[in-house]
């Protein structure tokens, strides 16, 4: 094993969120192939042809961080369960005028801050650097947020299929919106400040300065 | 939270696998190595993201695999200094308290990073924070103070914490030395875990949630 890049990029917790749902429809698809061939194989024990392939099943280390993180992201102290693409970025793009720096934009992505104290943790000196913008700033994390009380986020609005429990028909759609070149569009989207060079690798003190 | 790390290693695919799709049994194959695993100095492993770029297979002299040259891109699981996270206490002795994040257990929260004042009350086995009282009470008067006025710190409690360090801790013991021979370690040491993440809770807004639940308008709290 050899570390090309300890840090490439940031990742927003629902862009993992994301990324872990669409390895779940996955294996569950693999899953049910396997119950069938097993079925199959029980009924008539006979040779499958030379390229047949039995499927593997899920390793474990793979399947306990996934359903653990899983669980993490979806509890209600998170808002990730509830965010969807367009409400990221288009937090991410309303968030783009204040001047917040990129840690900070990033974890109000993630806790999405309810109130004035919420914010005040995350950001620093919030008061004095954004006095007038407070209730702006809460505003826009709430605009695209879906609601608690509706358990299931709104298909309507997101086409997107994050509805947790729902057949794997829709899997596909999801590999798009993830795959290849899109998502590093997205990343850019998220973090870059307007610079044409996406250079992620924030030094800590970086991360601690905020940049006016 | 979360950041990308970008890999590079070997990797081989057993002929059975040669019929499929070459990319997706090598992302099981990187995930069923790294996922769940701590990388030293780069953090806990959740998945591959992605792969960049591959080599062509190739087979060696003494086995039928095909092996590949992958360059990929993982998720890891790495916070950054003074990040908010939120978790759950796990656990609290006098020492301090252990955080838990359903898929990561080792957030310590050392005495000194409470808010001050507090005390260890022995009998609950819970701390508790007094912000009745003035910040360099003594013990005497912390454990004097009205159980109305305490905040404890409940077991299983959401809380939220700020990320103030973290630390690696390779266990790998090196090759055994010829002159010293085989010994046995009889002195167990407590066995520490490969990655720890240090964490506060002294501040507005930290800590247990229920703490600032209807705490909406903290301007003149923050002026104190």
């Amino acid at each position: 094993m050899e570390v090309l890049k300890a840090r490439s990029a940031f990742l927003s917790n629902y862009e993992v969120y994301a990324l872990l749902q669409e390895m779940e429809h996955k294996q569950l698809e693999q899953t049910r192939a396997i119950m069938a061939t097993k079925k199959e194989e029980n009924l008539e024990d006979q040779y499958k042809g030379p390229n047949y392939v039995v499927p593997e099943e899920v390793a474990e280390n793979v399947r306990s961080i996934q359903v653990e993180l899983l669980q993490y992201l979806n509890s209600d102290a998170l808002p990730t369960s509830r965010q969807s693409v367009e409400s990221v970025a288009h937090l991410t793009r309303g968030l783009k005028k204040y001047g917040l720096t990129k840690a900070e934009k990033l974890q109000i992505v993630n806790m999405c801050p309810q109130s004035v104290l919420d914010l005040y943790v995350i950001v620093e000196e919030v008061e004095t650097r954004f006095e007038h913008h407070l209730d702006e700033i809460l505003a826009l994390v709430k605009e695209k947020l879906s609601d608690p009380s509706n358990s299931l986020p709104n298909v309507a609005n997101d086409d997107n299929d994050e509805i947790i429990g729902e057949p794997v028909a829709e899997g596909e759609e999801d590999a798009d919106i993830w795959g290849g070149e899109e998502a590093a569009q997205y990343l850019e989207e998220e973090f870059d400040d307007g610079g044409d060079d996406f250079e992620p690798a924030l030094e800590l003190d970086e991360l601690r300065e905020p940049q006016d | 939270m979360f950041i990308l790390s970008e890999i590079r290693d070997t990797v081989a695919l057993q002929p059975h696998t040669f019929g499929l799709d070459a990319a997706e049994v090598l992302a099981r194959e990187l995930n069923k190595k790294y996922a769940n695993r701590i990388l030293q100095d780069i953090g806990l492993v959740i998945s591959v993201f992605d792969l960049i770029k591959c080599s062509e297979g190739k087979v060696r002299y003494g086995d039928g695999c095909l092996w590949y040259k992958v360059d990929f891109r993982l998720v890891v699981f790495r916070p950054f200094i003074s990040e908010i996270l939120n978790g759950k206490v796990k656990s609290q002795d006098e020492d301090g308290i252990r955080v838990s994040l359903t898929f990561f257990d080792e957030v310590y929260i050392d005495v000194s990073q409470l808010p001050a004042p507090c005390a260890y009350d022995f009998s609950r086995q819970k701390f508790f924070w007094s912000p009745s009282l003035e910040e360099g009470a003594t013990r005497l008067q912390l454990m004097d103070s009205p159980f109305g006025e305490r905040l404890y710190i409940e077991l299983d409690a959401p809380i939220r914490f700020r990320v103030e360090g973290d630390e690696f801790y390779d266990d790998e013991p090196g090759p055994p030395k010829a002159s010293e021979g085989v010994r046995v370690d009889l002195t167990r040491e407590p066995k520490k875990p490969p990655y720890r993440i240090f964490a506060s809770i002294a501040g507005q807004g930290m800590g247990p949630l229920e703490w600032w639940e209807g705490v909406g308008g903290v301007e003149n709290q923050m002026d104190e």
